[in-house]
């Protein structure tokens, strides 16, 4: 009997782990990160609940958490709330789409990654940044990051109308081409193109190395 | 004569086309041009505009060296200007460790976030040296004990000060008396800032952002 309550103990221990934790550290593939964030970089993956598109639209934390999930990042499900800063995830309920907020919004998402600075390293510079990694920004000036942009690596910019838009309607001037560090974004949804692209100096930033 | 009417009629056959042609390329014309016709082209204009682009400078100077000490030649606490947003006023209340506070001028504002910044950027260059130096990974207590000595938020990375060369657009520009209301485009973001006349120069003394486009 004491050896059945101690298998059953044991199982309930490597479940809840798995439930925190369902990838083994190290297994972020960031070709297959920065595969996915080009596919969708002006469109929308309907297996996640869609944060906009357009004008106004508010997806951009949302885009970076599903290129990072299928770079192999797994989802911290813990208890499937919502509301924890311990918790990262997206899933279909009751055919409904949800996510927790660590998932879509900025500074949600912000504080989550200073939960786990050994997967998330914080870096002082985008020299530090490689394909499949990130940075936030704070465009507000509240000291709180309200926009995210994942990187792609280094490459030559767009010359793609389509990713020098305002989002409402307007285009904005293609710049020339250039190689160096690139990124994807939603909200403006833009593909390839310069990592401070419509940057002022002046905006806070938050640079993050995938490490898991 | 019949030749004599013929050059008339395609002289204004000519005159008029000249001016439908005129009227379509101004129509068709960026948002640059006709927004240039909202300026008022006078030196208390000119001047406005050089505050607001200056104003950039001293900006990427405090995010880069972390020398507030400039941004007095551009910014004014002044009650004319606009109030901050809701979120700037929690985090002044934050950052100044007064919750009851409801006003904080514009410089005060713009002096206390490059301050706060600066803060905690550094703490966390330092720490990553340490971690370097100690040959270890950099640790949740660690950051938290930055995140509380910074007002309880994430402290931002310095700029490296190579970012984008962004252009400025002016949009409008109206000018009642010593108070100048402008709204431009810096590249992500749309903006209303109120300027203010002292002593025959302007500052801004307040900012409203009236949309984003990163």
């Amino acid at each position: 009997m004491k050896h059945k309550i101690r298998i059953l103990s044991i199982s309930i221990i490597i479940l809840a782990v798995f439930s925190v934790s369902t990838a083994r550290a190290g297994s972020y593939n960031r070709t297959n990160a920065v595969n996915y964030a080009d596919t969708w970089a002006h469109d929308r993956n309907s297996a996640y609940k869609s944060y906009g598109s357009g004008c106004g639209c508010t997806d951009c934390t949302n885009y970076v958490s599903q290129a990072l999930y299928n770079g192999g990042y797994p989802m911290r499900t813990g208890n499937w709330n919502a509301d924890s800063y311990f918790e990262w995830w997206s899933r279909i309920y009751l055919f409904v789409k949800q996510n927790s907020k660590t998932w879509s919004a900025t500074d949600w998402f912000n504080t989550y990654l200073a939960q786990f600075p050994s997967e998330f390293q914080y870096v002082t510079s985008y020299t530090s940044l490689s394909g499949g990694d990130f940075f936030l920004l704070d465009l507000t000036g509240d000291g709180i990051p309200d926009h995210a942009r994942f990187v792609v690596g280094n490459g030559y910019t767009s010359t793609n109308q389509a990713d020098y838009t305002n989002g409402c309607g307007s285009n904005e001037q293609i710049p020339s081409q250039v190689y160096t560090l690139i990124i994807n974004q939603h909200c403006v949804d833009r593909k390839h193109v310069r990592w401070n692209y419509n940057l002022p100096s002046s905006t806070g930033r938050w640079y993050y190395h995938v490490t898991w | 004569m019949k030749i004599k009417f013929s050059k008339k009629i395609i002289m204004l056959v000519a005159i008029l086309f000249i001016g439908v042609f005129t009227c379509f390329v101004l129509l068709k014309s960026p948002i640059k041009s006709l927004a240039s016709a909202a300026i008022p082209n006078n030196e208390d204009a000119k001047l406005i505009q050089e505050a607001i682009e200056y104003s950039y400078v001293l900006e990427s100077e405090a995010a880069t060296t972390f020398d507030t000490s400039n941004l007095i030649k551009v910014f004014v606490d002044d009650q004319r200007g606009a109030e901050l947003s809701q979120e700037q006023l929690a985090f002044m209340q934050k950052v100044t460790n007064q919750p009851n506070t409801r006003y904080f001028g514009y410089l005060t504002y713009k002096t206390a976030y490059y301050n706060w910044w600066a803060n905690g950027a550094i703490q966390m260059e330092e720490l990553q040296s340490k971690a370097i130096n100690e040959n270890r990974p950099i640790t949740k207590e660690d950051i938290q004990k930055i995140i509380e000595a910074s007002a309880g938020l994430i402290p931002p990375s310095r700029s490296e000060g190579d970012e984008d060369k962004h252009l400025i657009r002016f949009h409008s520009l109206t000018i009642s008396g010593d108070v100048a209301t402008v709204t431009y485009d810096d590249g992500p973001r749309t903006n209303e800032s109120t300027l203010v006349k002292i002593e025959g120069s302007w500052y801004i003394a307040g900012n409203t952002i009236l949309s984003l486009h990163p």
